[in-house]
């Protein structure tokens, strides 16, 4: 029991440390969105889940928690989804790696 | 600012959060006597399910769940419940808002002081509730030149 | 309770209210300010506060935020430029001997959570001993906020409500009904252009 929410709380941390380095990694506001949006959420899942196997928890704790959860799961990619609408329509270009070859055949450098 | 957002996840998710915030907001002012919670936040919950279909629900349905009339009424009513229930213990020979002079038959002081901090809880409820939904209706009417 | 965490708090409070003076689009010095509050919430839980707590995310991350940015939306975005650096030069040391001075007064304060603080040797003794028989109310700041103490409750209550209309008084035109937000789509014909999606500001 005991070593099921150990198990499950460290996958849940391991997650939220994933999603944090990917917010300090990745290039633009779409990239860390798309990383941190997802694993957030299940970092969120895995934690509440692990703590649900705890054996100190008791049932109106657990209702409690799995409220929160259900919550969380709903308004968390909805809010991100809200966030990454307007800054698109406020004109944020996503980051695209260029091409070096397109690049060069565009400016006329390159002959393939 | 108000009206439909043009966004059907966002409008979905919030039609379906927002009855259950303004719940949570309700269970607060009620639930004070055993836990954290009062008026105050309770108010401010419930205010937070009124605005939320105002950002993004149509707008024929958000005025229609909350009426413009509702804000000043709720705050009115609120403060005026407070304020009468202050009175109703000087009536009774005590001082003001000093529930605990008012004698109803069979019941301890006590209770009668729990019942008075619950009804004093839902009028600084919606006293909150309708101040917060007062300023924000105020800083988003159209046709006014603010 | 919990030091380290009470440290970093207070640096992300130091970097977030620093930073909200400091940018110029007030958009983002509302988001800041509203994570602001967030923080001061976990500290206030952290000293066990939980009703401030609930009250401070609730409408200082909330409320707060949404009403600044209706007001954004109803006025501007930017910020004017900042003041001269000469103005800089008298306010800077005020602010500093300010500071020193308070945490000069603060060596003399007592430790939290003591329990033979002047705070906690008066009345609130008694407040917390007889809370649960005297109203049945368990939790003692439910109980001194709405019965003990119910006369400052009254006041707050009127503050909040007498500054709401204020507000409908200043921005609104009550005497109007056709001022007040109409169920109706196309009454907005002389704003005109406004009503359609304005994402960008």
């Amino acid at each position: 029991m005991s070593i099921v929410a150990n198990l499950l709380i460290g996958a849940g941390l391991f997650f939220l440390v994933v999603s944090t380095l990917a917010l300090l990694i990745m290039p633009d506001l779409y990239t860390r969105a798309h990383a941190v949006a997802k694993s957030e959420t299940l970092a969120l899942a895995l934690l509440f889940i692990g703590v649900l196997f705890r054996p100190e928890l008791d049932v109106p704790a657990a209702g409690r928690l799995m409220f929160i959860l259900a919550v969380s799961v709903i308004a968390n990619p909805a809010a991100v989804h809200a966030l990454l609408r307007a800054a698109h329509r406020s004109g944020a270009l996503p980051w695209t790696v260029v091409d070096q070859r397109l690049a060069d055949a565009e400016l006329g450098r390159y002959r393939p | 600012m108000i009206g439909s957002y043009p966004s059907v996840v966002v409008r979905v998710t919030s039609a379906l959060l927002s009855p259950f915030i303004a719940m949570f907001g309700i269970y607060i002012i009620a639930h004070g006597h055993y836990g954290p919670g009062g008026g105050f936040a309770g108010g401010v919950f419930v205010a937070v399910g009124a605005i939320l279909p105002r950002l993004t629900l149509p707008e024929l349905l958000s005025f229609r769940l909350f009426p413009p009339w509702l804000a000043p009424t709720a705050g009115g009513i609120g403060l005026l419940l407070f304020l009468l229930v202050g009175l109703v213990p000087m009536l009774a020979g005590g001082a003001f808002l000093d529930y605990g002079a008012v004698e109803i038959a069979g019941m301890a002081a006590s209770r009668v002081r729990y019942l008075g901090i619950l009804i004093v809880e839902i009028g600084v409820g919606l006293a909150v509730f309708g101040a917060m939904l007062l300023i924000f209706d105020v800083l988003t009417q159209r046709d006014g030149d603010a | 309770m919990i030091v380290p965490l009470d440290v970093v708090v207070f640096v992300i409070l130091l970097a977030t209210a620093v930073l909200a003076l400091q940018v110029r689009d007030l958009l983002a010095a509302v988001s800041l300010l509203a994570g602001y509050s967030l923080f001061v919430a976990l500290l206030f839980a952290g000293v066990a506060a939980v009703d401030v707590a609930l009250v401070e995310a609730a409408l200082g991350a909330g409320i707060t935020g949404v009403l600044f940015i209706a007001a954004i939306l109803a006025t501007t975005r930017r910020s004017d430029a900042r003041s001269d650096p000469k103005r800089r030069l008298v306010v800077l040391p005020l602010v500093a001997g300010f500071v020193a001075l308070m945490l000069y007064a603060s060596v003399d304060l007592p430790d939290r959570g003591d329990p033979e603080a002047p705070a906690q040797l008066g009345v609130s003794q008694v407040y917390l001993a007889d809370s649960l028989a005297d109203t049945e109310t368990p939790n003692v700041v439910t109980s001194l906020l709405a019965d003990y103490r119910s006369l400052d409750t009254l006041g707050e209550t009127m503050v909040i409500v007498t500054a709401a209309l204020a507000a409908a008084l200043v921005l609104g035109r009550l005497g109007e009904p056709a001022s007040w937000p109409q169920p109706r789509r196309g009454r907005g014909a002389r704003t005109g252009g406004d009503e359609p999606e304005e994402p960008t500001s």
